[in-house]
């Protein structure tokens, strides 16, 4: 009889358990990646001032770029931006070199002047923002699987339609703090050769659900900058 | 042999078991053992005791035999002494505990299952989860919400969940493996505890680490390895359980003979009582098709009996008014009313019952080897695992690779295998001996009996029926009725078989025997009575010459007579010789064949009697013996085994038991042929309940088999333990392999035991060739 109701102990203990690991799972404080994610960019753009440029009171967006040429665009007001609301800006001379047919170019790509732009469109957001952070991680809010964690580098990343903007979860022990990603396979489609675009670098990398993807990166240490 | 004779024989035998009749002999139930290290600390703490002179623990039975000087230690000092190693001891009081026992079994049995469902349920999308994380090659999909990348917090509490359950399904591994450590005596249930415990605690660890922000600690859950590897382990105790309840079968089968009820004769009416009511001298009423309950006499009606469960017989036997019937065996087509005379705990059934569990609870002296290292194993591996640990530390290799070979090295080297590898063969050998009629009393019968390479067997009553006839009578002087009737009178108080023969011839002729004056029986010699003022000497010619009785007219009869194999009986008459009385006796019909079959096996066949050379070598002839000790005074057979063991053989004796106890004692085997009497089955290590000769042959190929199995067993817990821990350890990494995980680790432990236990079940399919 004892076991019987030890036996029912444990059953009625693993129920509970669950019960509150899922709940614990379901509770946003359980999401740490969102947590941290925030503090992390601040820091990084606290550290290095110069990073940042901000153009938000003329056209919207703040500027975010090491070299001066690949620049990560924010807008602080996602309804006034439209279909721009994040963008990855760069060069386009490497990638029409390297065969890009701009004729071809879709969703999520866009060339104006001499420049090659990835957009990505998070809606309306929610509200205008004070900061290049809340203007970034406005577009987490609308949609979480914007945001992810890549264990192997230690990076917090923003996705892109077509591309990603990853960043160091601690800045002060990564030789990558700031990196641009850009999808592979859509550049190919573009007519792009990949492994001939000149400042970035073709890589296969792998995904969490073990699938693999073919990126060209783009990362700065900004402890040698 | 006469009635002087058989005490003598049996005084003398009681003689030759020295130690344990001055010791208390108890029995106990121990709970809470779960592996070898556990038996050899309970018997460590009873040891430790002051006058313990046995303290044997059996693994596989749950039962420890302890003798003790009752002037020195109490039954209760034992009992504290089991308890305080962390055990439970438990009387044993026959049939009624059995019973308890066996129900507490298999309710344990479904609470290990219950138990192992539990763990199984929550161990397998834990399994699942850490698979699709180990290896995300395998594409396994997994809800985005729990993602080890974008969720590590979630990915971990989800984890813990599922864990805590398994832990506390397997919450006995933590209970009694803690408590063993603290009380020095570690055990498997301590490596369990210690290697899935520090793999709970670590990852306990990394899930407040990725709490406060430290994502890659995601890469540091064990949680997976301490459920599946408890899981595991549950898995393989389960299976043992449950193996371990065919290997007591044998006795199920036993007990499962008798009828639950009996319908008795009380005041003039049969009433159905219960079977512990039925009393002796009550009057059983047993119809056609049913068992009999309880032993006894039967008062009225004929029938056939089927005893085959109870020796092995497969021919039903006749059964009359006067006959014995015992508790358990079939009813034939007979209505019976006997007379209850041994019930309860006093049957032959309940006796054979006991001996084979007594049996199957002693150990084998090649059990010791795996007690002795089993003892010292625990210890030695948790410091094998530390050491190891340290070793990787020191060589640069990250926590969680140190933690993989700490965790792996502890379930990997759990001893279990090695504690089961002996009991279990032995339980298996002796049960199925029971079946097949053979009772070996206990492991180390069952392990000399392989070795033996010379059999002794008794002429009388073990290679022939041991019923003589008598078939011819010389006399010189007498008449041949009146030789008859005075010997026949003055043998009428004999038991000896040749005595007997002439008594019933006598009494066939309607012959009315006379009552003697006085009878002395002289051992090895024959009798001396006085019938009808006369004095009548019967016996073998020793008996004649020392009386100074010349024989020497009988020579050319006794010649021939000899030669035709016949058993001769000198009969001398106030003093002058005056008869010679031959009989023959009918060589058992199976006696031949075994005789053939154990020549084939190798081994050297030895017929020994009292018999003079000449009649020995025409029976030996007969049944294909080359090897004849003839002229042997009972007194003398345990000589003559003493000189065939001192020219380096390993001797069987092979006896009813009686007139042979002393030469039964004395060989390395002895073997009693029939159910025979008490002193029998103390001075045999064998019972050949059939009394059937090739009982003899069976006996050795089934203790060959168990012993073959027992190395088996050893061969491959050893094995396992001896490959697994280096490979654990990381030694087969360091030259290139690959690194074992705890999950493996377990998986190896829990086959290692499964394997163990199965191979010892194979020896139920053992047959008689």
């Amino acid at each position: 009889m004892q076991e019987e109701y030890i036996m029912k102990k444990i059953l009625a203990g693993s129920a509970l358990i669950l019960s509150l690991a899922v709940f614990a799972a379901g509770c946003s404080a359980a999401d740490v990646v969102l947590k941290y994610s925030p503090g992390s960019f601040t820091k990084i753009v606290a550290a290095y001032p110069d990073l940042v440029t901000d153009t938000t009171k003329t056209d919207h967006y703040y500027f975010i770029t090491v070299d001066g040429e690949t620049t990560l665009k924010i807008s602080h007001d996602y309804s006034l931006t439209g279909a721009n609301d994040i963008m990855i800006v760069t060069p386009v001379k490497p990638f029409l070199d390297a065969g890009l047919d701009t004729s071809k170019l879709g969703a999520g790509y866009a060339v104006t002047g001499d420049l090659f732009e990835l957009t990505a469109d998070y809606g309306n957001g929610t509200g205008m923002k004070d900061t290049v952070t809340d203007s970034l991680f406005d577009s987490v809010k609308s949609d979480r699987t914007m945001l992810t964690y890549h264990t192997a580098l230690d990076h917090y990343g923003i996705k892109l339609t077509n591309g990603k903007f990853e960043y160091a979860k601690d800045y002060t022990d990564n030789d990558k703090d700031i990196v641009f990603v850009l999808a592979a396979d859509p550049l190919t489609a573009l007519g792009v050769d990949v492994n001939n675009v000149s400042g970035w670098t073709f890589k296969t990398m792998q995904n969490e659900d073990g699938s693999s993807v073919d990126v060209l990166l783009k990362a700065y240490d900004l402890d040698a900058k | 042999m006469n009635d002087n004779n058989r005490i003598e024989s049996a005084a003398e035998t009681a003689a030759q078991v020295p130690e344990l009749t001055k010791a208390t002999k108890t029995e106990l139930a121990i709970e809470g053992m779960s592996c070898a290290s556990c038996s050899a600390a309970v018997e460590r703490a009873v040891k430790k005791l002051e006058g313990i002179s046995l303290a044997q623990v059996n693994l596989a039975t749950n039962t420890g035999s302890f003798a003790y000087d009752p002037a020195l230690v109490s039954l209760t000092q034992i009992k504290s002494a089991i308890t305080n190693a962390g055990y439970i001891p438990k009387d044993i009081e026959g049939e009624k505990t059995r019973k308890e026992q066996e129900a507490r079994r298999t309710d344990e049995t479904g609470r290990m299952r219950l138990r192992l469902i539990i763990a199984a349920v929550f161990s397998a999308p834990i399994l699942y989860i850490a698979m699709s994380h180990m290896f995300p090659l395998l594409g396994l999909p997994i809800p985005y919400f729990m993602g080890s990348h974008d969720f590590p917090l979630i990915f971990a509490l989800i984890q813990l969940g599922l864990t805590l359950p398994v832990i506390f399904a397997g919450s006995k591994f933590y209970t009694r493996g803690i408590k063993s450590l603290f009380k020095g005596s570690p055990n498997m249930d301590t490596l369990v505890a210690i290697g899935t415990g520090s793999a709970f605690l670590y990852s306990l660890f990394a899930t407040v680490e990725i709490y406060l922000g430290e994502f890659s600690f995601s890469k540091s859950l064990y949680f997976e390895s301490a459920a599946v590897v408890i899981t595991l382990v549950m898995l393989g105790k389960y299976l043992e359980a449950v193996s371990k309840g065919k290997t007591s079968e044998a006795i199920k089968k036993l007990m499962q003979l008798r009828p639950t009820t009996a319908v008795v004769e009380r005041e003039g009416q049969e009433i159905e009582v219960l079977l512990d009511a039925v009393l002796v001298g009550d009057t059983v009423v047993v119809r056609p098709g049913s068992s009999f309950p309880v032993d006894g006499i039967i008062l009225q009606g004929m029938t056939t009996v089927d005893e085959s469960m109870l020796t092995g017989e497969s021919l039903p036997v006749e059964k009359q008014p006067g006959s014995e019937t015992a508790g358990g065996s079939m009813n034939g087509e007979g209505l019976i009313k006997y007379r209850a005379t041994r019930v309860g705990e006093d049957t032959a059934l309940s006796k054979i019952i006991r001996l084979v569990e007594e049996a199957q609870g002693k150990k084998a002296p090649i059990a010791k080897l795996a007690d002795i290292v089993s003892g010292y194993f625990v210890p030695i591996v948790l410091i094998v695992a530390v050491l190891a640990a340290v070793a990787w530390a020191i060589a640069g290799k990250d926590f969680n690779f140190v933690l993989t070979i700490f965790v792996s090295v502890l379930v990997i080297a759990c001893p279990c295998a090695l504690g089961l590898a002996t009991p279990t063969a032995i339980m298996v050998g002796t049960g199925k001996g029971a079946e097949l009629g053979i009772l070996m009393k206990g492991g180390e019968a069952l392990e000399t009996t392989h070795k033996i390479n010379a059999v002794v067997l008794d002429k009388t009553g073990t290679i022939t029926e041991g019923k003589p006839k008598l078939t011819d009578i010389r006399t010189y002087g007498l008449s041949e009725q009146t030789a008859l009737l005075l010997c026949a009178s003055a043998e009428r108080g004999s038991e000896h078989p040749i005595a007997r023969a002439i008594v019933e011839n006598a009494l066939e002729k309607n012959m009315d025997l006379l009552q003697p004056e006085s009878f002395q029986a002289i051992p090895g010699r024959g009798i001396e009575a006085v019938v009808d003022g006369k004095t009548v000497l019967a016996g073998n010619s020793k008996l004649m010459t020392e009386n100074d009785i010349d024989i020497t007219s009988a020579s050319a009869d006794a010649v021939t007579l000899a030669r035709m194999g016949r058993t001769l009986m000198y009969v001398a008459v106030n003093g002058k010789l005056s008869a010679l009385m031959a009989a023959a006796d009918t060589v058992r019909k199976t006696s031949r064949e075994a005789i053939a079959k154990l020549k084939s096996m190798g081994i050297d066949v030895y017929m020994i009697t009292g018999d003079n050379e000449n009649t020995a070598k025409v029976i030996a002839a007969e049944v294909g013996i080359d090897h004849v000790l003839s002229d042997v005074l009972p007194g003398e057979k345990a000589g003559e085994v003493n000189r065939l063991q001192k020219s380096g053989k390993k001797v069987a004796m092979v006896g009813d038991g009686i007139n042979d106890a002393p030469a039964l004692v004395q060989a390395d085997v002895g073997m009693a042929i029939g159910t025979g009497t008490d002193v029998a089955v103390e001075s045999a290590d064998v019972v050949l309940m059939r009394g059937d000769l090739n009982e003899v042959p069976a006996a050795i190929a089934l203790s060959r088999a168990t012993i073959k199995n027992i190395r088996q067993n050893l061969f491959w817990a050893f094995f396992y333990n001896l490959l697994g821990i280096p490979f654990a350890a990381g030694v087969v990494y360091l030259f290139g392999g690959p690194l074992l995980s705890p999950i493996f680790a377990g998986a190896a432990m829990a086959f290692s035991s499964v394997s163990v236990v199965s191979n010892a079940l194979r020896l139920r399919r053992f047959k008689i060739r």
